[in-house]
């Protein structure tokens, strides 16, 4: 864990927001005031403190040979398939891949991804461009006994001390998605779909048969 | 279309939901023919297990006509008769590949959730909750079988449902459980439970050489049904069980024990007691006195073979007798791929006649009622199939 820069947008952002809450939380009829009338202080402190770098770092093993799984990540449509919560990827500008990522407040951002590092069929390493982190690394060994591939992946990111809440939850956000990320990868060359339960019949709403 | 669908504890009801689709390129829809209601589907209506929600459609043990294919299955044509392995296996992954069918990597959408409290993820199953995938399950009109490339198994002309039904779960379930006890010659199994599973496994563990088969019940039809399949019943409710054994072995202990209860188990020792008020309470998961007997009971050196189902933490399990008797124990859900086709052949050679253990023919809007009976082996009850 280093220390890493805060922009002067996201010291921005974080006053805005924190302050919002905390305008949200003063007026009576608010719902949930007590919550943001704690949380609102905590995310526009973050603006006085210095961004923490952290690593996320998980693995998992795939049934299929080293240059198949490195073929198929560097595919950047299949890799988009794997990342949870992504909308789409598009080729971008200068050889870059684009990611469009929904926020949760539901306005879309988009990622120009540049490959950093190819080792075919060993590395392949990414960062958003003109950003040092978010960055990650793909890893690839045989596994032993035949087994396949070994793939492990590290993601730096930023996370903003204090609100020790926040951190946390980032924290377990970005690993958990990367974690989704490495099930739905093995997967999707596994199984060559993904499983779902989408659109399947409930009796949610209760009809008596006829 | 109807299904049956679970609203809470005790609370099933048949009702009208959307017709399935196919979703991904390797499913099919199927119209299902014939259904069962399965020992297991009761830890479901009892609210043993969780991560049910209101509206999920149950029921794993299904059989019916192909009418829909995705574009992937080639094997599949609509209109072919077929029978479903309740558990869900992609056919690539690493332990599909090595026929551990019910542990495949990569059929449960909600592996996240059985990591978290199982460490890793079993495969999916139909109908069986969403901490195993979430799916709907077959107590319906219509059913989505995902990979159904690799799971369902066609029906040879000629074969009636009611004789390959099965195959979709108890009876592969009972022939791994008796398969698991390695059965040498001479060997005596004792089956703690005489439901469906626990009446595969007897026939089972004859099939595989088997001396002697001992079975443990305490209701007079279960054990007539067990008698009728060759094994020596034994009520438990009026025997010292681990000596009683151990009369009927010469002293040596059964060779392997099989526990086809599970997590519901009933009992009158102390032990189960103090396990049904822990439950009713809400201080314990599982009620394990027949595992505890299993282990008490087995010889040294032998087998216990756990197809029973459980569910959570285990509380009181003898571990050091386990130990000091140097016991194998065996378990897990049914690898149920791998069984489909030779039990197949087994069933057209006559070598065994599935149809044994039906008690009761209904149709499927008489569902809960027969939920209810199963529950209570009310009309000397011991499998409902149902008709959609």
């Amino acid at each position: 864990m280093t220390a890493a820069q805060t922009s002067r947008v996201e010291q921005v952002t974080d006053i805005v927001v924190g302050g919002a809450l905390i305008a949200l939380a003063v007026r009576e009829q608010a719902r949930g005031r007590f919550a943001l009338a704690a949380l609102g202080p905590g995310i526009a402190a973050q603006a006085f403190f210095p961004a923490v770098e952290q690593r996320a770092e998980r693995s998992v093993t795939i049934a299929a040979p080293p240059d198949e799984v490195y073929r198929f990540c560097r595919d950047a449509t299949h890799l988009g398939r794997a990342v949870p919560g992504l909308l789409d990827v598009r080729a971008g500008q200068d050889g870059d891949i684009a990611w469009r990522t929904r926020s949760p407040l539901g306005r879309a951002h988009t990622w120009p991804i540049v490959i950093t590092g190819e080792q075919s069929p060993r590395l392949l390493a990414w960062r958003v461009r003109d950003h040092e982190r978010p960055r990650g690394r793909f890893e690839l060994r045989p596994a032993p006994g035949d087994r396949g591939t070994e793939l492990h992946a590290v993601v730096h990111y930023v996370s903003r001390a204090p609100a020790a809440l926040g951190a946390t939850l980032r924290t377990a956000t970005v690993d958990a998605r990367l974690r989704e990320t490495l099930r739905r990868l093995k997967t999707l060359i596994e199984a060559r779909e993904l499983p779902t339960t989408e659109g399947q019949p409930t009796g949610r709403r209760w009809r008596a048969a006829s | 279309m109807k299904a049956l669908c679970w609203y809470g504890p005790e609370d099933v009801r048949v009702g009208d939901v959307p017709e399935p689709r196919c979703v991904n390129p390797r499913d099919a829809v199927i119209r299902v023919t014939s259904t069962a209601i399965c020992g297991s589907d009761l830890h479901l209506y009892n609210g043993y297990i969780p991560t049910l929600r209101a509206g999920d459609v149950l029921g794993h043990e299904f059989m019916g006509e192909v009418v829909e294919t995705g574009p992937a299955v080639q094997n599949l044509q609509p209109g072919d008769r077929v029978v479903v392995p309740f558990t869900i296996a992609c056919g690539g992954c690493f332990h599909c590949q090595r026929g551990e069918w019910s542990l495949c990597d990569n059929s449960n959408p909600n592996a996240w959730m059985a990591e978290a409290l199982y460490g890793y993820s079993p495969s999916g199953l139909f109908g069986y909750s969403h901490l195993f995938g979430g799916y709907a399950g077959g107590q319906a009109e219509y059913v989505r079988v995902p990979f159904a490339d690799v799971g369902p198994v066609k029906v040879p002309d000629g074969l009636h449902d009611e004789q390959v039904l099965f195959l979709s779960d108890i009876f592969p379930t009972g022939w791994m459980a008796a398969e698991n006890c390695d059965i040498e010659p001479g060997d005596v199994i004792a089956v703690w439970g005489c439901g469906p599973v626990g009446l595969f496994a007897i026939k089972s563990a004859f099939l595989l050489g088997a001396a002697a088969v001992i079975a443990l019940d305490r209701f007079p039809e279960r054990l007539r049904l067990a008698r009728a399949a060759g094994a020596e019943g034994l009520d438990y409710e009026h025997a010292d069980v681990v000596e009683q054994l151990k009369q009927l072995t010469g002293g040596r202990g059964p060779d392997a024990c099989i526990d086809a209860v599970g997590l519901e188990a009933h009992g009158t020792t102390a032990d189960a007691r103090l396990d049904q008020v822990k439950h009713a309470t809400g201080l314990g998961t599982d009620r394990p006195n027949v595992l505890r007997q299993a282990i008490q009971a087995c010889r040294k050196g032998g087998i216990v073979s756990i197809p029973g189902v459980y569910g959570g933490m285990l509380d009181k399990i003898p571990f050091g007798a386990a130990f000091a008797k140097g016991l194998a124990f065996r378990m897990g859900q049914t690898h149920v791929h791998r069984y489909m086709r030779p039990l197949l052949e087994r069933i057209q050679q006559g070598q065994i006649d599935a149809r044994f253990v039906i008690s009761h023919r209904l149709p499927l809007v008489d569902a809960p009622e027969a939920y209810a009976m199963f529950r209570d082996k009310d009309d000397a009850c011991t499998k409902v199939v149902l008709m959609p």
